[in-house]
């Protein structure tokens, strides 16, 4: 049997369709299986294929269970299978009970307290629904699989403009002609296409800006507040940032008076640069296992973290990276390259040590000795640790709460039971191991917070030397208590009055390794590899996963429960393959391109008013977020809106500095800071489209101008610096903005001097066509309507330079917009620079430009 | 060629055209104009996120002997009162209070039923405990200021919108100066681009989106399409914002808040922006923000700075609403995400407990200097009589979030508004408004 995938694609091209086509899903979404008939015995059906399935229904559906105290009317008895069948058919008979609203609860929806028990097409989800179309003598769960309908009408989009779309997303290019070409001859060529794609600087700004999306990481970059105290841990960020060292003196040479004042400082920047590194290392984690082909589950497997020149430094890896040359000090590279490395370079508290401490904190002066930190991938980086952080009460449930939803696609606070006894939280006599309102949640969560126990507050490791429990659980009598009012006994590592380390329901001895035990527990877990698909599938569809409709009220509830049993059934497809290619993330990315849920580009389906909801979120169409955004801008004309290098992006960190990442800009424009704002807007607001607005205004302008004067901007490349001040050097020309990197021309058809006339109208149309093609993606004919009114345009803003005889300025911006260009080489003598920069002004503010 | 669609969609439909989240088949026939300035009711939330501990503010609660201690200043202080309102001796409850106390109704003892932030939050702010609700601002604005450029604004919080409609997310007005008029330069007021060429520009994209519309589209593509329309129509209005701006020195400076990881806030910054909003004629509805609530350890280390910020910001509010004569339009709704437990833990902090409370205020509303609902000594939710408000136990009702906004709903005209969006709240209605009614 195919996959849903599989069907919808094949069908697609197996006539050879190139371009956008029509295809009939209906009939290939066959039933999965066929009814046995209502004659089959109930009882015998339950024990023999249900059984097993309602299980996990025990944990709230037992007499006495949460469900039952908050009135649920399907209450179950463990291990009896009769009286559970005939639970389950008392419970369908309810007048306001039917096959929907049960289907819909074990599968998260219809406001189940317990979240989903069994994903829509599931082999529970199938049983369940086959034991209804006997109890009801119908036949109406459908097999158990998503609404069959629920592709119908199909239309994919051409193989060329699915490789266009996701080469601009993955790597900021376009495809060459060639490139489109292959890839349209089959379904293999265009996903050997997409794997072509997914390397460069670009890629890996897409795999940072995804991962972040979801872990918020960079919150750390943005305000956030930064808590990680190295200097009180680590003796090399100490030695690092000494001041002795930075402060002036009759030693200090005149060039390295000039140097310093030409920086910040030089601890600072080296603390920037190492906050910088470890505020970025689980992100370059993930970047690394992806961009390396590496299995995936190395993300919370990998027996290292990654570290830039000074975090290598302080992690007593100074060797991988080559000894820092005065002159290279201020290298903004410093801070975004990588290396794979190991932590061995926290202080060990448990032997000799000397520290300082003033009103600013603590410094390590001197320690006996180091210990080499337990690692796990993402979850021992100190950002993920910082990000979550404990506290004495909360106690790693932070961490748990957000390891169980981002790598195994468990929400524990939407499975938590909507409605809780007030008695059960004025309990005192520690509730979460035993009052059945808070077990049913702690059971899970309490063991995978025990499992951090090795990391305090901000992620260091052991901080008091030997654990990281809390004082006041060790030490009541510190805070007013009774010393024997504790159930700490020396050597712990780990609560007593908690749930042991461990995972679904298994528990680790392990004290040192108990972060990597439960990394490796997790990737074991097949719910691992589903829950990677959901963690990618913002980045890539544009859109949050769905979440299972609760309120049957709801006017579009239907539609809801299609669309999230449709997306549930090709996440569990797109899994599967994961499995199947070892977990490597590449791999997946192209499945989930290559899917109808990215491709589709329309429905021809006569009831479209009616299903407007359920096809929200599928296929083209998306708002373009300000990252992907520029990244469409680097593919098209090889810079961004107010593009710098060498600029402050936090800190004192340097790096490629554009409006929609480091501006207002970027929160305006629906973008997140991982910090006050997490959620992208994605739909444009009155306020979003005057920043595109803005953008257009201010950068086409500058397109043009760059563009008709390509002829010397390799020259200005090779012949400019920055405005960074420290790298100030009048001998140098100052480039405030960053000319952009070569790309195939975008006036290929038209010069300067080429003024609408009707001897070349032929030829300003065709650079019209190619224009909107390259920047919309969009081909047109010369006679389209879009074509006569962008000549409109380019000639009245060509007849109005000419009646004004005002043609030498064509920005208005003022010359220190484009100051990389000479005045005479900016010159626009026939005024068609600006003509034609209000055409790019115009299509920079199409819809097919904001959106993809 | 479409099928005749169901009642109930007609009715969705019907809605969202008027909302301004119609897809193409519907919106095709529409015409867009910039609307009239927001002149009418206004509507705003003050999230308290992480769970206020209203035993030291609204429904303060002294300790009980022989239970473990609920409150640290009940050690040496009472109860104190204003009009007929109870406060805490706590932070700067008792400016506020004495100031405001005519233009409140405290609706204590409402049980959010859980102890999960997110549901929390959900309940309270949407008045259900299951996804997909719009908040309360959501539904306001939805009605009254659909087309409008920022129609409903979010500074920070919970704002769902159900599908009814955008929200505009700001965090600085002051940092989007240069946004509200594309065209022109902020620091000169000049044209960045011939007024001809942007004529032109428009005119073109209007073309270019109509012609869209008319192409056979995906839903997807409909939404984006229709919300880029309307973004367009309506931004005129941004102008409006921009010409009322003050300079950016006399925009509000940040506050520092001094628990124990003290923190700059712009929570004041923030309501100057909802307010010049309002003031523009963008918007109808706002929500508001204040993060910190919870208190794990050192309960009290916590919430006395940030009750008190958060009584001097709202002190400021009503002063700069009065200032730009908007205090007469404006319903403040006050709020968190539940209470915190009646005994301090170990670290000296209170956990997540289900009963909070609500403030409801405007500016000497008939209704005010009342309360509405009550707890116990220990903070347990005690019931009401459904009709009278009065304390019932054998056949009264615990207040839940959902009864509060049903009221709200009902005091703000939206109820039946939100019955045809579909977003029904099924308990009996509790006259909360009701000047004649009180439960203390």
């Amino acid at each position: 049997m195919k996959t849903m995938v599989e069907r919808v694609l094949k069908s697609s091209h197996m006539l050879g369709l190139a371009r956008t086509r029509q295809v009939p899903i209906m009939a290939l979404c066959a039933s999965l299986w066929t009814m046995t008939g209502s004659a089959q015995d109930g009882e015998a059906f339950f024990a023999s294929d249900v059984s097993p399935h309602v299980e996990p229904c025990f944990a709230c559906h037992l007499d006495g269970g949460v469900a039952d105290n908050s009135g649920a009317r399907l209450v179950f008895r463990d291990g009896a299978d009769s009286f559970n069948y005939n639970a389950m058919a008392d419970f369908y008979a309810h007048s306001d009970v039917d096959q929907t609203l049960i289907l819909a609860k074990i599968s998260g929806g219809a406001g189940h307290g317990g979240a989903q028990i069994h994903a829509s097409g599931s082999s529970g989800y199938k049983a369940i629904g086959k034991l209804l179309d006997i109890i009801s003598g119908n036949n109406n769960s459908g097999g158990g699989s998503v609404d069959q309908d629920f592709w119908r009408g199909l239309v994919l989009e051409s193989r060329e403009r699915t490789l266009r779309r996701a080469a601009i997303m993955l790597a900021g290019k376009l495809p060459t002609a060639g490139q489109l070409k292959n890839a349209a001859k089959s379904e293999l060529n265009l996903r050997a296409a997409l794997l072509r794609f997914m390397k460069g600087a670009q890629f890996h700004d897409f795999l940072i800006t995804g991962a972040n999306d979801r872990i918020h990481t960079d919150g750390f970059n943005n305000g956030m507040s930064f808590e990680f105290g190295f200097e009180g841990v680590y003796q090399e960020a100490n030695l690092a940032r000494n001041l002795e060292r930075c402060e002036w003196g009759p030693d200090v040479s005149r060039q390295r008076q000039i140097q310093q004042a030409r920086s910040l400082s030089e601890c600072n920047y080296r603390e920037a640069v190492y906050n910088y590194g470890v505020i970025r290392e689980p992100l370059e984690l993930i970047a690394h296992v992806v961009e390396r082909n590496l299995p995936y589950k190395q993300i919370l497997t990998g027996n290292y973290t990654m570290a830039n020149r000074y975090t290598a430094n302080i992690y007593g890896a100074k060797k991988l990276f080559s000894p820092v040359n005065p002159e290279e000090e201020y290298d903004p590279s410093a801070a975004v390259k990588y290396k794979k490395v190991r932590d061995k370079g926290q202080a060990d508290f448990s032997g000799d040590f000397e520290s300082q401490c003033d009103e600013s904190g603590c410094w390590v002066k001197k320690v006996d000795g180091t210990i080499s930190r337990p690692h796990a991938g993402v979850l021992t980086t100190h950002a993920w640790l910082a990000r979550y952080p404990t506290t004495d009460t909360n106690r790693n449930r932070a961490r748990a709460r957000w390891t169980l939803y981002h790598f195994l696609g468990i929400d524990i606070e939407r499975s938590a039971p909507r409605t809780q006894d007030p008695d059960a939280l004025a309990d005192t006599n520690n509730p979460t191991m035993n009052n059945a309102a808070c077990t049913v949640c702690h059971e899970r969560m309490d063991p995978v917070a025990g499992a951090y126990q090795n990391f305090s507050e901000f992620g260091k490791y052991r901080d008091s030397g030997s654990d990281s429990l809390a004082d006041a659980y060790k030490f009541p009598e510190w805070f007013g208590g009774d010393p024997d009012d504790t159930p700490y006994q020396q050597g712990d590592v780990w609560y007593r009055d908690m749930r042991q380390p461990g995972i679904n329901g298994k528990t680790t001895g392990k004290k040192h390794g108990s972060a990597a035990w439960l990394g490796q527990q997790i990737v074991n877990d097949p719910r691992f590899a589903k829950a990677t698909v959901a963690f990618w599938w913002p980045a890539i569809m544009g859109a949050n996963p769905l979440t299972a409709p609760e309120s049957t009220t709801d006017v579009d509830y239907q539609q809801q429960l299609n669309a999230y049993n449709a997306q549930q059934e090709l996440m569990d497809e797109l899994a599967q393959k994961f499995r199947s290619n070892n977990f490597k993330a590449k791999q997946l990315f192209a499945d989930m391109i290559m899917s109808p849920w990215f491709r589709a580009e329309g429905f021809d389906s006569e009831d479209l008013n009616e299903r407007m909801v359920e096809l929200a979120s599928v296929g083209s169409g998306r708002l373009l977020s300000p990252e992907e955004l520029d990244r469409k801008a680097f593919a098209i004309f090889g810079t961004r809106w107010n593009e710098r290098s060498s600029q402050m992006v936090s800190g004192s960190v340097s790096g490629d500095w554009t409006q929609l990442r480091y501006g207002d800009e970027r929160i305006a424009y629906g973008g997140i800071d991982s910090f006050g704002v997490t959620e992208r807007a994605r739909e444009l607001t009155a306020l979003m489209s005057n920043v595109a607005a803005r953008q257009a205004v201010e950068f086409a302008c500058r397109v043009a101008v760059w563009d008709f004067n390509r002829n010397v901007l390799k020259a200005i490349r090779n012949d400019c610096s920055t405005d960074d001040w420290w790298e100030f050097d009048w001998n140098r020309k100052v480039c405030q903005l960053q000319p952009p990197e070569p790309r195939p021309a975008l006036f290929n058809k038209v010069s300067k001097t080429t003024t609408p006339s009707e001897a070349n109208r032929a030829k300003i149309e065709t650079q019209i066509v190619l224009l909107y093609d390259k920047m919309l993606g969009r081909e047109i004919s010369r006679n389209a309507l879009e074509v006569k009114q962008l000549y409109d345009l380019l000639e009245s803003r060509y007849q109005e330079s000419k009646d004004q005889g005002w043609v030498d300025n064509p920005c208005w911006l003022g010359s220190e917009k484009y100051d990389s260009l000479s005045w005479e080489q900016a010159n626009d003598p026939q005024g068609m620079v600006a003509a034609w920069s209000g055409v790019v002004r115009a299509l920079m503010n199409h819809y097919w430009y904001l959106h993809d | 060629m479409y099928r005749d669609i169901t009642r109930r969609g007609l009715l969705r439909n019907a809605l969202i055209a008027t909302s301004g989240f119609a897809f193409g088949g519907v919106a095709g026939s529409r015409v867009y104009a910039a609307p009239a300035s927001y002149k009418g009711k206004l509507l705003v939330t003050l999230q308290l996120n992480g769970g206020a501990d209203v035993t030291c503010f609204c429904d303060p609660k002294e300790n009980t002997p022989g239970e473990p201690d609920i409150n640290h200043w009940a050690d040496t202080a009472g109860t104190m009162t204003k009009g007929k309102i109870s406060y805490a001796p706590f932070a700067q409850n008792q400016k506020f209070f004495n100031k405001y106390y005519k233009q409140m109704m405290v609706v204590n003892g409402v049980d959010a039923q859980t102890n999960s932030h997110s549901t929390g939050i959900l309940y309270n702010w949407s008045g259900r405990n299951a996804v997909g609700a719009p908040s309360i601002t959501a539904l306001h604005a939805a009605k009254r200021s659909p087309q409008h450029a920022m129609g409903y604004t979010t500074f920070g919080g919970y704002s769902q919108t159900g599908n009814l409609l955008r929200f505009t997310r700001v965090n600085d007005l002051n940092a989007i100066r240069s946004l509200l008029n594309p065209t022109v330069n902020p620091w000169d007021g000049g044209n960045t681009r011939p007024t001809n060429e942007t004529r032109l520009v428009e005119s073109y994209v209007d073309d270019s989106l109509k012609q869209l519309k008319s192409s056979g589209l995906s839903p997807r593509q409909m939404a984006t399409v229709e919300a880029y329309t309307q973004a367009r129509n309506s931004r005129q209005g941004l102008a409006n914002l921009f010409d009322i701006m003050p300079s950016a020195d006399d925009m509000v400076p940040d506050d520092y808040v001094a628990t124990p990881m003290g923190w700059n806030s712009d929570l004041k910054r923030r309501m100057q922006g909802a307010l010049l909003i309002f003031k523009a004629g963008l918007g109808s509805a706002a929500d508001l923000e204040l993060g910190g609530f919870d208190s794990h350890d050192a309960n009290d280390g916590w919430q006395d700075p940030l009750l008190s910020h958060t009584t001097e910001a709202i002190d400021f509010f009503w002063s700069y609403a009065q200032e730009l004569g908007l205090a007469n339009r404006i319903t403040l709704l006050i709020g968190s995400d539940f209470g915190r437990t009646n005994f301090y833990n170990d670290a000296d902090g209170k956990d997540h407990w289900p009963i909070g409370s609500y403030i409801v205020m405007e500016k000497n509303p008939v209704w005010g200097n009342r309360v509405v609902g009550h707890t116990d000594e220990l903070h347990n939710a005690l019931k009401v009589n459904p009709k009278t408000l009065m304390p019932d136990q054998s056949k009264g009702v615990n207040i839940l979030p959902s009864h509060v906004h049903l009221a709200l709903r009902q005091y703000l005209g939206l109820e039946g508004f939100a019955n045809e969006a579909g977003f029904r709240l099924d308990v009996e209605s509790l006259p909360l408004f009701d000047r004649s009614r009180s439960t203390i």
